[in-house]
């Protein structure tokens, strides 16, 4: 029953975003990360070598790690603005008296863009090899965790915000989140302590680290904090459309 | 036009964009004083022109459609309103934050205001431009998404030109594009050096205005927006 319910809405969402060409564009855009890693930024560190002797090369892997990292956040935005859209024209109101409910609803725009966010991340993580040094079963650890952003993303953005414009406000806040990455990296204890609120730090850290038990550990961290925030968010925007 | 843009500054600070640029603006400011002096003008730049300069191209798609969807625009339509006094409300709030956290970005880390006044009317007249553009495109568009889609297509074209000056030393006749005036202005900042090339890239911008302004006019007109 609650399988053919969402497979229903997931059939209408398709038909949603055959139409919606900002989907389409988000996946164009893991096309141009892996152009932007693997074809501009050698060039860019060449060109940079030779004016400055900086070595960007070295940088290779946190700028890479980034980018993957944008991947869950565009589907989630996506997904997220969608509702925001249903919101204000008042559609949710009306999903929520139909069979499929509000529940089955907000389930399936969380697994919707995790399943595409998955297949984009480990599409991403093939051709650009951000890290070299690790094999393929890391790659799939490191997209399923990629993966689980993009419903925190949409919960982030599509709970909190009152209407698009509180949406977007929301997801330029997300950028520091994101910013986390490469400064989490890049810092020295004490500062990086700053960066632990971030579910994407601590999967940075288990993408890069070399032993399989500590990357464990920061793995099951950062689902600690995803799965926490979703459960808060679902909680919060049911209540909120209730109230 | 002065209650206007009191209300779409009003709008702007209770959905929170001033508080979400307050952050992001300590962040970039973190990083900058973090760097070494001698690359910090630089990297200010980088952040100047990739964020705060371009905020107003998505935020204002964001503003339009919401006031389009909850017919505030039929509205207005109706009342001694201009079009020209709705964009320009719209465009003046948003120039302001822009002008306000790129002052930041440019004053704190450096503690100097060499250069600022240039740097200054480069910021606010490409943000005019920018989202004089994005309004453009929030006219046509039904959904948020679609806005973002054609906002990202359309900046396209603006953006990639960027691409050569870096490498070129020879890419100074690509200035008759807005993104292009606006990068080399900020490129010579850093240099210290004012340069009557300056001054062009200012005048290329103001006729930017003006192309865009007509562009979004036109916009609204052929969707029956605003009559």
């Amino acid at each position: 029953m609650i399988g053919r319910i969402i497979f229903n809405s997931f059939k209408a969402d398709i038909k949603f975003i055959a139409r919606d060409p900002m989907l389409l564009m988000s996946f164009l855009a893991p096309f141009m990360l892996i152009l932007l890693l693997r074809l501009v930024f050698p060039l860019l560190s060449d060109f940079v070598f030779v004016k400055t002797g900086f070595q960007i090369n070295s940088y290779y892997t946190i700028s890479a790690i980034t980018m993957v990292s944008v991947i869950p956040m565009l589907f989630g935005m996506v997904y997220a603005f969608i509702l925001l859209d249903e919101n204000d024209m008042h559609i949710l109101q009306v999903i929520s008296v139909t069979p499929a409910g509000k529940r089955n609803f907000l389930y399936m725009r969380m697994i919707v863009p995790a399943l595409l966010s998955f297949i984009m991340v480990l599409f991403t993580i093939v051709l650009t090899n951000p890290v070299p040094t690790e094999g393929w079963l890391r790659t799939f650890y490191i997209s399923v965790l990629m993966a689980v952003q993009s419903p925190f993303v949409f919960l982030f953005i599509g709970s909190l915000a009152g209407n698009k414009i509180e949406g977007l406000a929301l997801s330029k806040l997300y950028g520091i989140f994101l910013v986390a990455v490469p400064l989490g990296l890049l810092l020295h204890h004490p500062w990086n302590y700053f960066m632990f609120f971030s579910p994407l730090y601590w999967i940075s850290w288990a993408w890069v680290t070399s032993l399989p038990g500590e990357s464990l550990v920061y793995g099951a961290i950062s689902m600690m904090i995803t799965f926490g925030c979703i459960l808060i968010f679902f909680r919060h925007f049911l209540k909120k459309q209730a109230g | 036009m002065l209650k206007l843009f009191k209300y779409d500054l009003n709008i702007q600070l209770r959905s929170g964009y001033w508080t979400v640029y307050g952050v992001i603006a300590t962040i970039y400011i973190l990083i900058l004083v973090n760097l070494p002096v001698n690359i910090r003008d630089e990297v200010a730049i980088a952040f100047i022109f990739t964020d705060t300069s371009v905020l107003g191209l998505v935020f204002v798609g964001a503003l339009v459609l919401l006031e389009k969807q909850q017919g505030v625009l039929q509205s207005l339509s109706v009342t001694p309103v201009k079009l020209n006094y709705y964009l320009f409300s719209k465009v003046f709030s948003l120039t302001l934050l822009s002008a306000v956290i790129s002052s930041l970005l440019w004053i704190i880390p450096q503690w100097s205001i060499n250069g600022y006044f240039i740097l200054l009317s480069g910021v606010v007249l490409s943000s005019i431009v920018f989202t004089m553009f994005g309004i453009g495109f929030s006219a046509g568009a039904g959904s948020f998404n679609q806005f973002l889609a054609r906002v990202f297509a359309g900046s396209m074209i603006f953006s990639l030109p960027v691409i050569p000056v870096f490498f070129y030393q020879k890419a100074e006749w690509l200035v008759f594009l807005p993104a292009n005036a606006a990068i080399d202005l900020f490129i010579r900042i850093t240099k210290g050096s004012f340069s009557s090339f300056q001054l062009l890239d200012l005048i290329v911008l103001i006729i930017w205005i003006y192309i865009m302004t007509i562009f979004a006019q036109k916009q609204f007109r052929r969707n029956n927006l605003f009559l």
